[in-house]
């Protein structure tokens, strides 16, 4: 797979993606679509709030218990003859799906959409353990085959126009350049069924994956996940450990607030219920059925309320459509598997609090990512409170820079803002010098930014308390 | 922002809140609600700018605390969280917060038949992102536009569109700031109205800054503005 | 420590740090339509079913289902069609024979004639009025592929089996679960490309729901 861009360069990247013209529209339309769709599909549903409110009780209530779920988890599945493995980290996670690709004997492998697997960079640890790991899910491969990486959690190539994909497919399984959308999915799908066809290894990940049975459930349109956990002879799942609910009855819930909320859809086409291998040997299905539990950085995450609120996410997409940020510049310039609102919080909790350090400030916090959030997590609030660890450090952690321009500049505001007469002394020298000299001022740092397509805006002559003054005199 | 930069905003309110039978008391002492540094992060400056608010709230004896912008009363409704661990503060933060109002809503909430002002135009409300979603302000401003004589509404699809202010990310990353208000102007500009106004000064001086710098005709004008126009 | 131990171990230990809030699990509440009779149940599925994209096929009468699906089959000499084991697809087997140009081929058929199939034949188990789903039982039909691999999917699936919500459905899976339960609600589809519906990816492009 490709390579992300560098996250600790999001306001490059950002400015990147915004000269891109053709991806700014193919964002746009997309994210338009499916908020128009969201909403329509919420119309039917009278009963919205209080599915959200429930399924978030579901999912706060696992989380408190996570360490009991998890074992539960474990033995119900062992009992039904899945082979349950712990990954602490992403190294763990990718050792130990080479080993069963080495013991499985296979050097192919196909895979249906896993953000997880991305996580850890799984496709990179198996092909330097000499396994190819083909996607097979359509924008995933698109993505694959143009040695990119995902733009968008539901359609992962919506940044790509028919003629590009057409010549990406030209280039590499030689399909006619001017190919519709149907001719391309039927090429594609022509393409993969070799593949499937001659995998050892079928690896997936898993929207949820149920206590109470030891089974997951994985939701999708196309059938690729299907294939995948049902042709090869090994099936492998990476899930996280925030992924287990409870009940099989509490899967009603989640299926129905996730589809309407990433792309408008009652349901999806295809849901598979998985528990265990294939129980006779003439069955379709795989011999052996794995699944690694991965925490890599979830388990701090469950600390504190507010951080932990964000281990709920059930990965629909709604808040990257919804977000007014995302929306101008699309998935790559987060650098990272999660991009938009989630990704802006849990980028920094599981990947790198040190690279990822801007992207809790890349936000208006204009708050459309909570109120489209089918488990109603507080962005916003995780935002502030990212914000305030990395300027003013957790309990018994100083920050990474306690004495920048920024902190000075606030000390210093708040300090002016806390006298009147400081107030009025500091407000009375900004207007001699915007009179004096207004176009030097507008070259330095905040109102040089501000300049940046804006005009910016003139202290009023007389303050508004300097009006009340003569107000309140000529009474 | 609005003593400084925006006056009318602030004889706009006090005419309103005349109109509706209101004394209007104005604390000179008064600066900032805090929030530009809270939500920098910067939580230590934002409470002592917090604390004077409150002690000048005290000291005033008023019934209500009003103002003129959806993300400064909902920062202070929000002061609580600034204060945890310290009851006393917690307690008359909380005291502060539970007679905070933003204009239109206040307003609204005192039945107000009729409004001080007439404007001839159409014109289309921003929500302002804080004032929508941390105060549920929507029908609010809608209600008292209605009562301007003159004023046609027209209601942009984009009306709850964030339009790009977000605080201090307007100037730590100005080219997708900018990039945001242009949609939003975009959206408006098929409407063909003569004015967009807002509860917010922040989202009409970012949104006038833009205009003026692509030269487009649009008048940014503050919900008071409208509603108090010619009788202030 | 091992690595489930150490996992385990964090986990706790970052939760007993604010023990505050240890919420209860709500019991599963009733969601969606699910007071609706046999009638209005069958309406509904229809609905639901057509407006994802599949076909809905009444056969109640004895002798109408292989009728249907004959016709469906039409008369493609060269197309294999591939069968599950489940008692009713074995029955219409039966009733097919020699009613169509293809060439039939039972459950266990090999990768080879699954992949070649142009039709696949199969049960299911129960359906979902609320979402016009069909739920197939592995373990029942004992195939997976034969509802995936051919381009065309037909599933007989008795009226009497129509649930009215999801909830109800999952209620209703046999205990232990089979090793694989498919819940369908359409044919295969995907918007990957420009966001263009195209329908037919990796799974069948015709789903037929033959109600007995």
């Amino acid at each position: 797979m490709g390579q992300h861009l560098p996250m600790e360069q999001f306001d490059r990247n950002a400015r990147a993606a915004l000269q891109d013209q053709q991806q700014r529209q193919a964002l746009l339309q997309a994210t338009l679509l499916f908020g128009e769709r969201r909403r329509a599909a919420l119309q039917q549903v009278p009963e919205w709030e209080a599915w959200r409110s429930h399924a978030r009780a579901v999912k706060d209530h696992t989380l408190a218990h996570l360490d009991r779920y998890l074992e539960q988890f474990a033995s119900a599945a062992e009992a039904r003859g899945t082979q349950v493995h712990w990954a602490r980290d992403g190294d763990e996670a990718c050792s130990i799906i080479a080993a069963i690709a080495r013991g499985a004997g296979a050097t192919l492998a196909v895979k249906s959409k896993s953000m997880t697997t991305e996580e850890v960079h799984l496709n990179d640890a198996l092909a330097a353990a000499g396994v190819e790991a083909v996607e097979t899910d359509l924008g995933e491969w698109i993505v694959q085959l143009a040695d990119e990486v995902p733009f968008h959690i539901v359609v992962p190539a919506i940044h790509k126009n028919r003629a590009q994909i057409a010549e990406l497919f030209a280039q590499t399984i030689g399909t006619d350049r001017a190919a519709d959308a149907q001719a391309l999915t039927a090429a594609a799908r022509r393409e993969l069924r070799a593949r499937f066809a001659g995998a050892g290894l079928g690896i997936s990940g898993a929207n949820f994956a149920i206590a109470e049975t030891g089974s997951l459930l994985i939701l999708e349109n196309e059938g690729n996940a299907r294939l995948t956990t049902s042709l090869p002879r090994v099936h492998v799942a990476l899930v996280g450990i925030e992924k287990v609910i409870p009940r099989l009855a509490d899967l009603d819930v989640f299926l129905k607030v996730l589809p309407r909320s990433g792309t408008g859809q009652a349901i999806t086409s295809y849901q598979s219920l998985l528990t265990g291998p294939k129980s006779l040997a003439g069955d379709d299905g795989p011999e052996h059925l794995h699944v690694v539990l991965l925490d890599n950085g979830r388990s701090r995450m469950l600390a504190a309320a507010v951080t932990r609120q964000a281990l709920a996410c059930i990965r629909c997409g709604a808040c990257l459509n919804a977000c007014p940020v995302y929306q101008q510049v699309g998935g790559h310039a987060y650098g990272a598997v999660y991009p938009g609102p989630i990704g802006a919080v849990i980028t920094p909790q599981l990947l790198s609090p040190r690279k990822a350090h801007q992207l809790p400030f890349a936000s208006s916090l204009c708050g459309a990512c909570r109120e489209v959030c089918p488990v109603k997590i507080d962005i916003p609030a995780l935002l502030l409170h990212l914000r305030q660890q990395a300027r003013e450090g957790k309990a018994g952690q100083p920050p990474a820079r306690r004495r920048s321009a920024e902190a000075l500049l606030f000390r210093g505001f708040a300090f002016v803002a806390g006298g009147r007469r400081r107030f009025a002394c500091a407000m009375g020298i900004a207007r001699w010098l915007q009179r004096l000299c207004g176009p030097l001022l507008h070259r330095l740092p905040p109102l040089r930014s501000w300049r940046q397509g804006r005009e910016v805006p003139r202290l009023a002559r007389h303050s508004f308390r300097a009006r009340w003054r003569r107000q309140e005199h000529r009474q | 922002m609005v003593d400084q930069c925006w006056p009318e905003i602030g004889l706009a309110t006090v005419a309103l809140l005349r109109h509706a039978g209101c004394e209007v008391l104005f604390d000179p002492d008064q600066t900032c609600c805090g929030q530009p540094a809270c939500n920098s992060g910067y939580q230590a400056p934002g409470r002592a700018l917090a604390q004077r608010v409150i002690e000048q709230f005290e000291r005033a004896r008023a019934d209500a605390l009003v103002l003129p912008s959806g993300s400064c009363a909902a920062q202070i409704r929000h002061y609580g969280p600034l204060f945890a661990g310290d009851d006393l503060w917690l307690q008359r933060a909380r005291a502060v917060a539970e007679r905070t109002f933003e204009l239109t809503q206040f307003l609204h909430q005192r039945g107000l038949g009729s409004v001080p002002g007439r404007f001839a135009g159409r014109v289309t409300l921003h929500d302002a992102c804080h004032g929508l979603r941390e105060l549920g302000c929507h029908g609010e401003p809608r209600a008292l536009l209605a009562l301007v004589p003159g004023l046609q509404l027209v209601e942009s699809d984009q009306a709850d569109a964030c339009c790009g202010f977000g605080g201090t990310f307007a100037v730590k990353y100005p080219e997708i700031s900018v990039a945001i208000a242009d949609r939003k102007l975009d959206a408006i500009a098929g409407l063909g109205v003569d004015a967009v106004t807002a509860g917010d000064a922040s989202c009409l001086l970012h949104l006038r800054g833009r205009l003026q710098r692509r030269g487009l005709q649009l008048r940014t004008l503050h919900l008071a503005e409208i509603l108090a126009a010619g009788a202030f | 420590m091992n690595a489930r131990q150490t996992i385990l171990g964090q986990v706790r230990a970052q939760l007993a740090i604010d023990a505050t809030a240890r919420p209860e699990l709500p019991a599963p509440p009733l969601l969606g339509p699910h007071a609706l009779d046999a009638s209005q149940r069958l309406q509904q599925f229809t609905e639901r079913l057509l407006a994802a994209g599949g076909k809905v096929h009444l056969a109640l009468q004895a002798g109408q289902p292989a009728a249907v699906v004959a016709g469906l089959l039409g008369v493609d000499a060269g197309r294999t069609i591939v069968f599950t084991a489940a008692a009713t697809v074995l029955a219409l087997q039966c009733e097919l024979a020699g009613r169509h140009g293809g060439r039939e081929l039972a459950a266990g058929a090999d990768r080879a004639d699954l992949l070649a199939a142009g039709a696949g034949i199969t049960a299911a188990q129960w359906g979902i009025a609320e979402t016009g789903t069909i739920v197939l039982d592995a373990d029942a039909e004992r195939s997976r592929l034969c509802s995936l691999l051919p381009p065309v999917h037909i599933a007989l699936l008795p009226v009497t089996r129509i649930l009215a919500t999801l909830g109800e459905a999952l209620k209703t899976l046999p205990r232990p679960l089979p090793h694989a339960v498919t819940l369908v609600t359409g044919p295969s589809r995907t918007a990957d490309i420009e966001l263009q519906l195209v329908v037919g990816v990796h799974g069948p492009r015709e789903l037929h729901v033959v109600l007995t």
